[in-house]
């Protein structure tokens, strides 16, 4: 009985867990196509992705239940119980990043008709790769349970974050050359934002991929370093007032 | 479209009816097989009856009870179209090995499966449904998604669902698409100018307007002979005809190709540097190099800025010879990158009428490197610049000699 009890348990912890893959799959798809809305001026597919977002939502509000119902019914411990606090605190990262891609064709809203530069078109792509690699990275960390994937993901952020600096210098300067007005110049910058973002969420899925594998979030071992440091100045301070005492 | 997939649906209902036959003929031969053998034990007559079912039994069981469904199974896996079975309760009974990828995968993956269990709900309610699934990739696909009841009597025995990949077929039709639209564009554009030009010359007497109307014929005229050359050439080369195979000194080819474009690359301030360590050279077609590295360098040099720089090199890699022109120029776009070696390809039409060219000069590229066994590459970022590689076998090839009506997509994919 309680062995079958933990079975029904693990299928719906592995069915949370397909529909968390299914709802970052969805979000995958969003960043390239609102990247290629915002391209080609595309009005109706940007209107597609922001109807599209609904139900996302809906499918990240069915996994939020289904894990509240985990915990009121199983009472999870350990391992099992960071796995669906986990997939609560992912599941709102991943609706958060669709959300971002609903902001880019926004924002394209308030600009439909700008032709970008080649460069800015380059730029604007090569932020939209990066932001899906690691969206594909985390849910790959995730459903296969890797701290090795999730602990590449700040690094690869590093990537985006340049581009993102890349970008806001390129569109100044072709403010300054006259070639955007102030107020694209302002909604490119916030796009590269929302893209920058997405980077952000993905990291923050790793961080409790490792949480879940590990039981130590990143903020806790810095935490625990950040005291212990303190603790061996503390410890150096003291000795180096022995030492003082010694001499005199 | 339909009737493939009319006739898999049928494969699939005869292959769970055979199933279901040879369940029901084992199990009644099972139960009289156990009813003669209860009898046997008192009577001596009925034991031949007994063996021979006995037999029978076994003939079924050992081959074709088992045979049959394994025979559907490894047909199901060896289809191309990826396949889901379940049963009138929705349990899965059969995935082929096309669609177990989806069971567990990821990304696109799952939103195949997705689309696989939202058509197997509405199959089970007794509704046909088709939906078409585009995957942004990379690679970009586009999936047909077909959910079908199967009933036999009225009686609902289960669902199925088909997924085809219908991604080349897509392609192709875009390029034959583009194609039209592009070559209409084409040789319409020079040929209405004429018309025009010469319907608005009739009966004017202006000589200003009558010098600057015939100076634009001229361009137009210049332009569709451009046109009609380049066409000429490419059948040329696709049809290998007066191919000629002798060594061919790649350096000369690159300098020869650069001194052609030179005024018009001084024109825009562009500087061309080529780079050649070591004298290489292949076994080919001298003046087709020279017509694919010239295209090459007045491709760069059109869609590159003032100031900008263009070089040529050659880079030799085991037993091939790679013809590499580079330009900072303002790059192509991913989703095209596949596509500009089309013939009449335009990434942007609109800007075509200022950069000039047929469309045809890339096409010309792929051409001469397929005819002496190579192959082109092209690696571009927007804004950046783009990489074309020419890259050909060391030991030449023999100049490949083709049908002029080459089949479209087998050119142009």
């Amino acid at each position: 009985m309680q062995n079958e009890l933990r079975g029904n348990f693990h299928e719906e912890l592995d069915a949370v867990r397909d529909m968390i893959v299914t709802l970052a799959a969805h979000v995958t798809e969003a960043i390239p196509r609102a990247t290629e809305a915002l391209i080609d001026n595309n009005l109706e597919m940007a209107q597609q992705i922001i109807s599209h977002d609904d139900d996302l939502d809906a499918l990240s509000l069915q996994i939020e239940e289904r894990c509240y119902a985990l915990i009121a019914l199983q009472q999870p411990m350990a391992i099992d119980m960071r796995s669906i606090v986990t997939a609560m605190k992912i599941n709102g990262d991943y609706e958060r990043s669709g959300d971002l891609a609903v902001n880019i064709c926004k924002g394209l809203r308030r600009i439909y008709g700008i032709q970008l530069t080649p460069t800015l078109r380059g730029l604007v792509t090569s932020m939209s790769e990066e932001a899906v690699r690691l969206t594909k990275v985390s849910v790959d960390a995730y459903a296969e349970g890797s701290a090795g994937l999730a602990s590449a993901l700040p690094d690869m952020d590093d990537r985006l974050d340049d581009l993102q600096v890349d970008f806001i210098q390129e569109i100044f300067a072709s403010h300054a050359r006259g070639e955007l007005k102030l107020e694209e110049t302002v909604q490119l910058a916030l796009i590269a934002r929302f893209y920058e973002r997405i980077g952000d969420h993905a990291v923050n899925i790793g961080e409790r991929v490792m949480y879940m594998v590990t039981g130590v979030t990143p903020e806790v071992a810095g935490a625990a370093q950040a005291k212990h440091a303190a603790e061996v100045d503390a410890l150096a301070e003291v000795a180096e007032g022995v030492a003082e005492e010694e001499a005199e | 479209m339909f009737w493939p997939f009319l006739t898999l649906v049928l494969v699939i209902v005869l292959g769970i009816q055979i199933f279901a036959n040879r369940q029901r003929e084992l199990s009644i031969l099972g139960k009289l097989n156990r009813t003669l053998k209860t009898a046997g034990d008192d009577r001596t007559e009925p034991k031949s009856v007994d063996s021979a079912l006995d037999r029978l039994a076994n003939m079924v069981h050992s081959d074709e009870s088992d045979e049959m469904p394994r025979r559907v199974a490894v047909a199901f896996d060896a289809m191309a179209t990826g396949a889901v079975l379940v049963d009138a309760d929705g349990v899965e009974i059969m995935r082929n090995a096309k669609a177990q990828p989806y069971a567990t995968g990821r990304h696109g993956d799952a939103l195949i499966e997705n689309v696989i269990q939202d058509r197997l709900q509405d199959a089970l309610r007794g509704e046909s449904t088709d939906e078409e699934l585009r995957l942004h990739g990379p690679p970009e696909k586009f999936l047909l998604v077909v959910g079908s009841p199967l009933v036999e009597s009225g009686e609902l025995l289960g669902a199925v669902v088909l997924v085809d990949d219908v991604s080349e077929q897509q392609r192709l039709d875009q390029v034959r698409r583009d194609f039209v639209a592009n070559v209409s564009h084409e040789l319409r554009t020079p040929v209405g100018a004429l018309s025009l030009l010469s319907e608005t010359l009739e009966g004017e007497t202006d000589p200003q307007i009558i010098d600057q109307f015939l100076g634009r014929i001229q361009d137009e005229s210049t332009r569709l002979a451009g046109l009609i050359d380049d066409l000429l050439d490419l059948s040329r080369i696709e049809g290998g005809i007066d191919a000629e195979s002798v060594a061919v000194d790649l350096g000369a080819v690159l300098h020869e190709s650069a001194s052609a474009v030179r005024a018009a690359a001084d024109k825009k301030q562009i500087t061309i540097s080529i780079e050649i360590d070591d004298a290489l050279s292949i076994i080919g077609d001298r003046s087709q190099l020279i017509s694919a590295v010239t295209n090459l360098f007045t491709n760069a040099i059109k869609y590159t800025d003032e100031n900008g720089s263009v070089s040529g090199r050659l880079v030799a890699h085991g037993d091939e010879i790679a013809i590499v022109v580079e330009d900072t120029g303002i790059g192509i776009p991913q989703r095209d990158v596949q596509r500009v070696f089309e013939r009449f390809y335009r990434v942007d039409r609109g800007r075509a009428a200022s950069t000039g060219g047929t469309g045809l000069g890339l096409s010309i590229v792929r051409n001469v490197a397929i005819n002496h066994g190579g192959r082109v590459e092209l690696t571009s970022q927007e804004g950046v610049g783009s990489t074309f590689s020419m890259i050909l076998p060391v030991s030449g090839a023999e100049l490949t000699t083709r049908p002029a009506s080459v089949q479209l997509g087998e050119l142009d994919g």
